[in-house]
């Protein structure tokens, strides 16, 4: 008589199908935080290319509406990706930091800035964001 | 030369337990209701079973306040990682 049931490749098959349920819970905070680098990317672009007052409100606008939408999703999620704490306080770290300064520098230090300025902006507020969501990606089963 | 099945974690067998650890291997921590849902049981079983992996050293559970509500969260531990790692290989040694 055998000491174990007999195990079959359904039983891998069903913890599979577990696990890919549960990946799917971690994608939400992941999209949110895609999108978080591309409305700032835009805001960006809205305060170079932009004029007068509008361009400060509307990219303000962007970034503020983004980040309440990571916020609210990061902390209702159910389920977490590998490392998240670490990546996301990471990732919001680098991003106020590359933010602050082209804002301030880009308003002040450098003022009028080129568009070539506004555009390395853009590019370099959102690579933040992408690193993180590269980063969540999760693997199979073993 | 053993036979792969003497690899096999007696915790791991139970294809329940199983899948939850297999759930949890994919991610960095869940919330309980996560986990019941991606391993289709009820509230009563899975704290019967995550007993037994908690006690296992598999899996670690916290329980944190959100508001007014508890919240339980659970994470696979590193030797849980280990024994789910050896077990599947195991598994796919003798199904081939």
């Amino acid at each position: 008589m055998s000491d174990h049931p007999a195990p079959d490749l359904s039983v891998l098959e069903q913890a599979e199908r577990s696990a890919q349920a549960l990946r799917k819970q971690t994608i939400g905070t992941t999209v949110a935080m895609v999108l978080f680098a591309l409305a700032s990317s835009a805001a960006m672009l809205i305060f170079g290319f932009g004029s007068g007052l509008g361009r400060v409100i509307g990219g303000t606008a962007f970034v503020v509406s983004a980040a309440i939408a990571l916020v609210v999703v990061a902390t209702t999620a159910k389920a977490r990706s590998r490392d998240f704490t670490r990546r996301y306080l990471t990732t919001i770290g680098v991003w106020v930091v590359i933010y602050t300064f082209f804002v301030v520098s880009g308003f002040t230090v450098f003022a009028p800035a080129s568009s070539w300025f506004w555009v390395l902006a853009a590019v370099l507020v959102a690579l933040p964001g992408v690193w993180f969501a590269v980063g969540s990606r999760s693997s199979k089963l073993v | 030369m053993s036979h792969p099945r003497n690899e096999l974690d007696k915790e791991l067998t139970a294809p329940l337990r199983l899948s939850i650890v297999a759930a949890l291997a994919g991610v960095g921590e869940a919330e309980f209701s996560a986990i019941r849902d991606a391993v289709e049981t009820n509230d009563a079983e899975l704290s019967r079973q995550l007993t037994r992996l908690s006690e296992a050293g598999y899996v670690e559970i916290t329980k944190t306040r959100s508001g007014r509500y508890a919240k339980t969260w659970l994470a696979i531990t590193p030797q849980g990682r280990t024994a789910f790692k050896d077990h599947v290989a195991a598994l796919r040694a003798i199904t081939g």
